[in-house]
């Protein structure tokens, strides 16, 4: 089955990389904002990894994650969506998914949406049979599927929902029953890559090839506390990472090492570059009411090419709601040469503080945060402060209202997550500015509509741009 | 008319110098003679002035008040604003609206604002909006040729301590406002009748790569309330005193400037009877 997470409400304001995903103990007392805020309680325990999009993203443009809906058994769902800015034209997107017992459609299109396309999943004695787009993901992600971030030190389920997903092609992906064995063949980045997989228990191995490379084997090992992939390729060229977890929840740590060949590429994105060494660790500390994680990752794209950061963060309670602060350093280059065509960041020094809370009619979120080149965040390169509040009205209506104000030097980016009505969006912002955002939810027709409008003066001149989404989730038998 | 002009022209002089020196201004037309800090969801007693929902856009305590207010800008003769403003409440529902003159006729602008919000006992939130309509000299003044709108929300959090953020200006049209006001959030702590802030208030102005910080303190003292204000860029502090006397309520507020004059706000409503 297609894992999707369900769309949940409408998340206050998009102030910064560290809001969306914030997840830890010390949300369990929170039940009482769970509906304002539901989507940070969705993902666990990271709270310290900034933000930013994948290694193949453009760092400098917009980055769509990749949708995520979840449905359950037995349901379809519709969507129809429109929307567009000032000076250009309308923009449609649409999407229909059905979830039965043992068959699963999934369709998007749109004239701007980066997943559209459809996949079929079919299930039956002999295996699961996808067609359209899959998305396989062997052991680490090292020959098949997407690694995680260098700069990432937490599970993937943290991240939600800008986790690495696995790479989609557009083909067909054959699972025996218990996924024993694996076979595919598929398009990824204009190249059809076929694979074949086999899997017992903890251990898995499996072999793909394409066109014009050499083909790649994979060694893996996978459980609860520890994840061990090995890579490679006829050329000799090889890749090794491992990921070691002990604990849960408070006192968990997860060690995380990679080492490898410099040439080695995915087949399917040779334009990603992953570096071939890194190290990273993070511990989670509790007392009492405080929760604290400290974070420290290396990484190596080549000799002269190194980055680095390390982090601390720490929430607690407060008023009712939860507190926020963090420190974090970072050391070099984050993107290999060949994405950002310049020179490494120099050393950037950042600190931020986050409270939010209110109550079950009305939640605040405050935050701000300033990152500088000389230590103790002094010669700001990248500062915004942002305000959001979510309120729920009558007849079942959400009103979500943000404003964030940013100031971002030249060669930098902060990055603003959003979420528009069926999809996170993170917004790439430089210069000096400000964003305001209006979204509301309500019950319409059977179903939910969506509206959002943005604000973002360009130049003096205010952009607006909207959005507008119906969607209807229904039940029905069989499948 | 030629000393008129001269004056105003002085005035004129003298906001630009303010703005110039990053001196941000934290009211304009309906200058409320009280922190944001000290508005943001009071309650047991304290009043609201109407005008802190058509300044900060944060919502009033719902009860029929009324206020003027007069603010001396900078000691520059002639630069002064005027102002009335009325609140009410219905239920939950807070509303605010008034009108206010700044600078002399024929020169200067006329405001005009309204405000709209609902409070909870956990939390408050208003929406704000203001017109201006500008005076170029001549006999006849122009039509309105500015526009802005702006919202804020307060909330509790916890025993004594709120939240609040205010945008005063999140969308403007027409002339641009005399003073570009940004985002600010902040939190107030209170106990025992005496009451701590701290402010940010992020940066306005395209140049202005970092924002400012203030704070404040404020002690009751029987029928009457004090306060101290400090504020960064530059830096300078403010003194306030309010009063309520038999439905009567009175609000001195002076901020000094290390280069220009001070800024003095006199504040005359209706109040609550014999409470602050």
């Amino acid at each position: 089955m297609k894992a999707r997470r369900a769309i949940g409400p409408l998340v206050v304001p998009h102030l910064g990389p560290l809001d969306v995903p914030r997840i830890g103990p010390l949300d369990v007392p929170l039940a009482a904002l769970a509906v304002l805020f539901s989507l940070t309680l969705v993902a666990g325990g990271s709270v310290a990894d900034p933000i930013e999009p994948p290694l193949e993203a453009d760092p400098g443009a917009d980055y769509v994650a990749e949708p995520s809906d979840s449905l359950e058994a037995g349901s379809a769902m519709y969507g129809y969506g429109i929307g567009g800015r000032s000076g250009s034209g309308v923009a449609t997107r649409r999407s229909f998914a059905f979830e039965g017992d043992s068959l699963d459609v999934a369709l998007r299109d749109g004239d701007d949406d980066p997943y559209r396309g459809g996949d079929v999943g079919a299930k039956a004695r002999s295996g699961e049979f996808r067609a359209g787009r899959v998305a396989p993901r062997w052991g680490l992600g090292l020959v098949m599927g997407t690694p995680r971030e260098p700069w990432s030190a937490f599970d993937d389920a943290a991240l939600e929902p800008w986790a690495p997903r696995a790479r989609s092609g557009d083909g067909a992906l054959w699972r025996a029953p218990a996924g024993a064995v694996e076979m595919l063949c598929a398009r990824f980045a204009k190249r059809t890559v076929t694979g074949v997989a086999l899997r017992r228990g903890a251990l898995g191995v499996g072999i793909a090839g394409r066109d014009a490379a050499p083909p790649q084997a994979s060694l893996g090992l996978g459980g609860e506390d520890a994840s061990i992939e090995g890579a490679l390729d006829r050329a000799g060229r090889w890749r090794g990472e491992a990921a070691l977890r002990r604990g849960d929840g408070g006192g968990a740590w997860l060690l995380r090492l990679r080492a490898g060949h410099t040439g080695w590429r995915s087949l399917t994105d040779p334009r990603r570059f992953d570096p071939p060494a890194l190290a990273s660790a993070s511990r989670t500390l509790v007392a009492g009411a405080l929760t604290a994680r400290i974070t420290l990752a290396t990484w190596r794209y080549a000799a002269d090419t190194v980055g680095s950061r390390a982090a601390v963060e720490a929430a607690w309670p407060a008023g009712g709601g939860r507190l926020r602060l963090g420190v974090e350093e970072q050391h070099g280059a984050w993107r290999p040469h060949a994405v950002t065509h310049g020179p490494p960041r120099g050393m950037r020094q950042g600190t931020w503080i986050e409270w939010r809370g209110g109550s079950p009619a009305l939640g605040l979120v405050a935050r701000h945060e300033s990152w500088g080149r000389r230590p103790f965040a002094r010669a700001v390169v990248r500062g915004a402060t942002g305000a959001g509040i979510e309120a729920r009205l009558p007849l079942g209506v959400l009103l979500a209202v943000s404003h964030t104000v940013y100031r971002v030097t030249s060669g930098e980016t902060l990055y603003l997550p959003e979420r528009d009505a069926d999809r996170w969006v993170l917004r790439a912002l430089s210069g000096a500015g400000q964003r305001s955002r209006i979204a509301v939810r309500c019950p319409f027709s059977g179903g939910q509509a969506d509206g959002e409008l943005a604000l973002q003066p360009v130049r003096g001149v205010v952009t607006p741009r909207w959005d507008l989404r119906w969607s209807r989730r229904v039940r029905v038998r069989g499948g | 008319m030629t000393q008129v002009r001269a004056t105003t022209r002085c005035a004129a002089v003298a906001l630009l110098a303010l703005a110039g020196l990053g001196a941000r201004a934290h009211a304009q037309d309906f200058t409320t003679g009280l922190p944001p800090a000290l508005c943001a969801g009071l309650s047991g007693g304290r009043d609201v002035a109407p005008s802190v929902a058509l300044e900060h856009g944060l919502p009033g305590d719902g009860r029929p008040a009324i206020e003027a207010s007069f603010t001396s800008w900078l000691g520059v003769p002639g630069l002064t604003t005027r102002a009335l403003a009325a609140g009410i409440g219905f239920g939950t529902v807070r509303a605010a609206c008034g009108v206010s003159r700044t600078g002399v006729e024929p020169f200067g602008w006329d405001a005009a604002g309204a405000a709209l919000g609902a409070v909870g006992e956990r939390a408050g939130a208003a929406v704000r909006a203001i017109g201006r309509r500008e005076d170029d000299g001549e006999t006849h003044p122009r039509a309105v040729t500015g526009a802005e709108v702006g919202a804020g929300a307060w909330v509790r959090a916890g025993a004594g301590a709120r939240v609040w953020a205010e945008a005063p200006q999140v969308w403007t049209r027409g002339s641009p406002p005399p003073l570009p006001r940004s985002l600010a959030i902040g939190v107030v702590v209170e106990s025992d009748g005496v009451a701590a802030w701290l402010q940010r208030t992020s940066p306005a102005r395209a140049l202005e790569a970092t924002g400012q910080h203030e704070g404040g303190i404020a002690v009751d003292m029987g029928p009457a309330r004090v306060w101290l204000e400090a504020r960064e860029r530059p830096l300078r502090a403010a003194f306030g005193l309010q009063a309520a006397i038999r439905g009567v309520a009175v609000r001195v507020r002076a901020e000094a400037h290390p280069v220009l004059g001070e800024t003095v706000t006199i504040v005359v409503g209706t109040a609550r009877g014999g409470a602050r």
